[in-house]
């Protein structure tokens, strides 16, 4: 046990650990900065997280202002996206129904992460009959259409949003955890994990201080386009009718309810600005994604 | 071979029963019932409670309701909670029309994906293969529903051509060549989109697997040799480049299959997804089990075929 503390003495042979790590990082960085469509992605989606988050009071605001004089209202100066059913500002509504949407996916995504995180590691480290049996559960769940599952999920405990993040988390883990699993078991044949558990380093340590930092890397590129897929999941289920409540309008949500309103053929204002402003955001996401995994993993090229 | 085919069909069981117990528990330990309303209906007089709940196998303790729902399901006796119609048949009514569906989607994603991932790859790094990015990355971001929805509100919106449903309402002669073209069209527009998503994901692995083809020494001696650019790629990298590629595409099934919940709940079109949909809004649990199973096992099937053909397009291949 008195080994345990020269574990910080270990040679830094791991990439992520020592002066070699900022080198990494910023390798990393430069090349993802060469990526111009990615910095433009990446550019983009802070303006539209500022514009989302930054204006949520007023558009919070204008989202309860009904007139019932100017509804289905075109574009103009004082409406620039015009008004929906009720007379309310359309332009607010897609602002306030992008931060529902925006926070939706990314904790959707960060239940995926944890639990993939976790699942990969514990399989990959321990091995043998620990890892069939998890590996076979995540082979269990991959041979069900995920959709079903979180309408399943969302139905049986209720429409929550609460409800609706951990269900779209709880079915996005599975590439996550197979991805980890599979980087865990290359890192465990690296000499500076051989010689952790050489000095009898606890499992918990090893796992934590030796095995996490190197994950870093695919954690955050699959972590970036599980985001988008969590928010594509989000707009399905509330283009069923099933996805978050009734006082939450997400983008998806916004979409349904224009398919729901009859006059729809003219309304153009109404039917592309949810749909626009969904697919740049995955758009962008998903070139962020590719960009990251381009830096940081330059072999997978 | 056969003894690999045998061995994952064995393997195959537990991950069966693990579908079954997956969906069998998710259902139960959530609260509510396939009967709202009757619980609280003050008119309901209690014995008539007790017969539901025992018509149900609702008295029994969880284990046993599901070894009862098991046998009824393996025996073929299972009815459905909705309309007590045995739950095989019911599915086997709407299978066929799903799984053209799917056929139909999945040959859509091959013939759009190969040629652009071939294409992109030919013309790696120029703005061509950017473009094919583009597009591709588009296919992943735009909502299925909506492209489904825009292609309505054009298709019968404006043109006036009906798409909805798997044939034309009120069409009186299903059997002649009409009923037949009628029949393949309503199948086109929904498996077109169905297939959108796939063919942005697979053209990324096709141009993968076709770059990494590109680079290899016998296409470089095929091209020392003097043979024309169009036959190195399609006769010589080709071949190399599309085994990958049947992996991947057992790998969509499960997407494809899902994916068809939505098209079809769009499209008005019979098949299982939108009555796996359906099912769980009414808490049809029999009906949901099953289409589990099915469904599960439709994608194992898949996958099997997959490893299986990859081994006999690649000799190289070896079961152990």
């Amino acid at each position: 046990m008195t080994l345990a503390h020269s574990g910080t003495t270990l040679p830094p042979s791991s990439p992520a650990s020592g002066p070699q790590a900022q080198s990494y990082w910023s390798k990393a960085f430069k090349r993802l900065r060469r990526n111009r469509t990615a910095v433009a992605s990446g550019v983009l989606l802070v303006v539209i997280f500022l514009a989302c988050f930054a204006a949520w009071p007023w558009a919070a605001k204008m989202y309860s202002q009904t007139d019932y004089q100017h509804t289905f209202a075109g574009p103009s100066v004082k409406h620039v996206l015009g008004t929906d059913e009720h007379g309310r500002d359309y332009f607010a509504q897609i602002l306030y129904g992008g931060r529902i949407s925006l926070t939706v996916g990314f904790l959707a995504a960060s239940v995926a992460v944890c639990i993939g995180t976790v699942w990969g590691l514990v399989a990959g480290y321990f091995g043998g009959r620990t890892d069939a049996f998890m590996m076979r559960i995540v082979d269990v769940l991959y041979s069900l259409p995920y959709i079903l599952l979180v309408v399943l999920l969302t139905l049986v405990f209720g429409r929550d949003w609460r409800v609706l993040f951990l269900a779209i988390g709880a079915v996005s883990w599975l590439t996550m955890a197979r991805v980890i699993r599979g980087q865990v078991l290359q890192l465990k044949a690296m000499p500076f994990i051989e010689a952790a558990r050489a000095l009898g380093l606890p499992t918990r340590r090893i796992l934590l201080v030796h095995m996490l930092p190197n994950l870093a890397g695919p954690i955050l590129v699959y972590a970036t386009l599980t985001v988008p897929q969590a928010i594509l999941q989000e707009s399905f289920l509330s283009f069923l009718g099933i996805g978050m409540p009734p006082d939450y309008p997400t983008w998806g949500a916004l979409a349904q309810q224009v398919t729901q309103i009859n006059s729809i053929a003219n309304d153009w204002h109404l039917i592309l600005p949810p749909c626009v402003a969904l697919s740049i955001t995955l758009l962008a996401l998903n070139f962020l994604g590719d960009g990251l995994r381009d830096a940081l993993d330059p072999q997978s090229r | 071979m056969l003894t690999f085919i045998i061995r994952r069909l064995l393997i195959s069981i537990p991950i069966l029963i693990g579908i079954t117990l997956v969906s069998f528990f998710i259902i139960h330990l959530a609260p509510g019932s396939p009967y709202p309303g009757l619980e609280m209906n003050p008119k309901v007089s209690p014995e008539v409670r007790e017969l539901m709940k025992k018509a149900y196998h609702f008295d029994e303790p969880l284990p046993k309701r599901y070894y009862m729902i098991m046998r009824d399901m393996l025996t073929g006796e299972l009815r459905s909670f909705k309309d007590d119609q045995p739950v095989l048949q019911k599915i086997g009514n709407r299978l066929p029309a799903t799984l053209a569906l799917n056929a139909v989607a999945l040959i859509f994603t091959v013939a759009g994906a190969v040629p652009l991932g071939i294409y992109a790859a030919r013309y790696r790094g120029t703005w061509r293969d950017q473009a094919v990015t583009v597009i591709s990355f588009m296919g992943i971001a735009l909502p299925g529903f909506w492209i489904a929805y825009m292609l309505l509100l054009v298709v019968v919106g404006q043109m006036h051509v009906p798409v909805l449903g798997m044939t034309t309402y009120g069409m009186l002669v299903p059997n002649s060549g009409v009923g037949l073209a009628d029949r393949i069209w309503h199948l086109f527009l929904p498996s077109l989109i169905l297939s959108l998503g796939g063919i942005a994901a697979e053209s990324r692995y096709m141009r993968g697997s076709m770059t990494d083809t590109l680079i290899q020494d016998y296409v470089r001696t095929a091209r020392a040799k003097g043979l024309p650019e169009e036959q190195v790629v399609y006769k010589h990298a080709l071949r190399n480049a599309l085994l990958p590629m049947i992996t991947i595409l057992g790998l969509m099934l499960p997407g494809l299959l899902g994916g068809a919940v939505i098209i079809e709940t769009i499209f008005a079109y019979p098949g299982i997804g939108r009555m796996a949909y359906d099912s769980v809004l009414s808490r049809d649990y029999p009906t949901i089990m099953t289409l589990n199973t099915i469904t599960a096992a439709l994608v194992l099937t898949g996958n099997l075929i997959a490893d299986v053909l990859y081994a006999v397009v690649d000799p190289r291949i070896r079961f152990e």
